[in-house]
């Protein structure tokens, strides 16, 4: 009995789901606004990368620096910070190119 | 046109996901207001899957499955992560006192559907959740417990709760 009843109330919400999204008007935004979206986060995403670089940037130079000053005072270190600098930096630009794959292209028009 | 426009996207056109965003748009706010039973919700809802699908589009494989249904996964997790972060910030019972937000849309034009979403809408979200995933849109147990991040039981209880609170309301 109990099971029957069940039923029935699955049957009446999945009934009143369909009548709602029958009766839903759903006021779609216009296409400028779609564009807006994604010029937005496209831009973030830009500047996002610019910083990363930057950072890439300065920590290169700051272990050029040291690398130099070991240079003079001392091969063995040198020779260290070089090995660990050659292994570190392809792995270093693998994992970045992996989260910034490509960019999208601004506005172009699509043929239909 | 959906599979030109992947294309389009993965060559990196800004104009085929603008198009694509705003040809699923319907698709995705019905989805969500199935769920969420308030117009106002489903549309900020909306907007954050558009802003995570753009985030997320080079993520996207097109073996894996269609466009629409790896939309429809991200906003299904901004929904469940909407769950948590209300209950996190304790307005979970101020939640479940809101009134229907569409209901004035529908009124007069057919009771005993009102009366089942407004029952429905009486419900907590992370009641009515697992409902509708399991009752309207096929889902079993198991797959509703790993979408929700909760026990195959809790699922279980928490239909049955649900269902027996819905059926008290239609009595």
């Amino acid at each position: 009995m109990n099971q029957n009843s069940d039923e029935k109330i699955f049957d009446e919400i999945k009934k009143s789901l369909d009548y709602l999204d029958s009766k839903t008007e759903v006021k779609v935004p216009h296409m400028n606004h779609f564009r807006q979206l994604v010029a937005n986060v496209e831009e973030n995403k830009q500047k996002r990368r610019n910083r990363q670089f930057f950072i890439f940037l300065i920590s290169a130079a700051v272990i050029l620096s040291i690398e130099i000053f070991l240079f003079y005072k001392s091969s063995t270190f040198f020779l260290i910070l070089q090995a660990v600098t050659f292994v570190s930096m392809p792995v270093v630009v693998y994992v970045w190119l992996k989260q910034n794959p490509r960019q999208v292209k601004k506005y172009e028009p699509v043929k239909n | 046109m959906e599979e030109y426009l992947i294309v389009q996207v993965r060559n990196g056109s800004h104009e085929a996901l603008t198009r694509l965003l705003e040809m699923n748009y319907e698709m995705v706010y019905k989805y969500l207001i199935k769920f969420t039973l308030s117009k106002n919700l489903a549309e900020d809802l909306v907007q954050e899957t558009m802003l995570r699908t753009i985030e997320k589009i080079d993520l996207y494989d097109v073996s894996r499955s269609k466009f629409s249904t790896w939309l429809i996964a991200i906003a299904q997790n901004i929904y469940i992560d909407s769950i948590r972060k209300k209950k996190r910030e304790k307005k979970y019972l101020e939640e479940d006192a809101r009134p229907l937000d569409l209901y004035e849309s529908y009124v007069g034009q057919d009771d005993s559907m009102e009366q089942v979403l407004e029952a429905l809408s009486h419900l907590s979200d992370d009641i009515r959740t697992p409902i509708i995933l399991k009752h309207y849109h096929g889902y079993s147990l198991e797959e509703i417990a790993a979408i929700m991040s909760i026990p195959v039981g809790t699922v279980k209880s928490r239909i049955h709760n649900g269902i027996k609170a819905v059926r008290k309301e239609l009595e």
